[in-house]
């Protein structure tokens, strides 16, 4: 199964690292989406079949948390993987994404900690797909 | 308690650039001042227990190679200046976000605004009473700044 995946960052390297990032972890991609905030990103999300979420928090327009409460609000797109990357360091707010369901990664990351965090949160490449 | 904060912005942005973009920055102790014109500066508001600015003033030559790296290009692709610029206020952005929980505490809450490029040195954030850090990197010196809006916080035993 290939992930169509949604990357969602005001940073256009950022995505581009991203991707970049996923694509050498050997992770199986499909369609690959990129929105520059959370309002773009769940347009694509209503425009496309997205398997995976990945967001930032700190974006203009509407952040990457806001995004995930509107997803999370939405049946459609409530049991959607969610992962963030982002700077965030307080404890206290990514307990509280951990508690909607995103999974966290912190910048700068790893292509390891992308691969073992995407694996973990779609079952993809773990032997249950 | 400026020689810790010094201490956590050197190994901070040493960290980030390596793992960022593979460049293998020198934290510098003897005192240089910035020249004008060879660097691309970037600022960028944090608030929260404590508010502030960062300032980055990194080498112009050396910005090429970071947007390179970050972004996965050889060396005969061609990076546009956008790129250049985003890949600058997504190092600050990373530096200011990972320096901030070890200032300020992992509980601590931290609103960082979106960084700005600075075009002409008049536009700096005052960051007289701060601290300075300087790293040097394959083509320049990289200076980076935290200044405080008031006093510079204790940071917490580690």
């Amino acid at each position: 199964m290939a992930l169509n995946v949604l990357i969602v960052d005001d940073s256009g390297v950022m995505r581009a690292m991203i991707l970049k990032t996923m694509k050498m972890t050997g992770l199986p991609l499909g369609e690959v989406y990129q929105a520059a905030n959370g309002q773009e990103g769940l347009d694509a999300l209503g425009e496309n079949w997205i398997d995976l979420v990945v967001v930032d928090i700190t974006m203009p327009v509407m952040n990457g948390e806001e995004m995930i409460d509107k997803m999370r609000a939405n049946p459609e797109f409530a049991d959607t993987p969610i992962v963030v990357i982002s700077t965030e360091g307080s404890e206290t707010r990514i307990e509280r994404l951990r508690q909607k369901g995103a999974r966290f990664i912190h910048k700068p990351f790893t292509p390891e900690t992308i691969r073992d965090t995407i694996q973990e949160i779609t079952g993809i490449g773990d032997g249950n797909e | 308690m400026s020689d810790r904060i010094k201490t956590i912005v050197a190994k901070e942005s040493v960290q980030t650039l390596e793992k960022l973009a593979f460049i293998f920055a020198t934290p510098e102790d003897e005192d240089i001042e910035p020249e004008v014109g060879e660097t691309v500066d970037v600022s960028i508001r944090f608030s929260g227990p404590f508010s502030g600015s960062m300032l980055i003033l990194y080498p112009e030559g050396d910005l090429d190679e970071l947007a390179a790296n970050m972004l996965g290009l050889d060396d005969e692709d061609t990076i546009a200046g956008e790129q250049k610029l985003d890949a600058l206020r997504e190092t600050i952005n990373i530096v200011c976000g990972n320096v901030l929980p070890v200032i300020g505490g992992k509980e601590a809450v931290f609103d960082i605004a979106a960084p700005q490029i600075i075009e002409a040195p008049s536009d700096r954030p005052d960051v007289a009473g701060g601290v300075k850090v300087q790293l040097e990197l394959d083509e320049g010196m990289c200076f980076i700044y935290i200044s405080f809006d008031g006093e510079i916080p204790e940071v917490p035993a580690q």
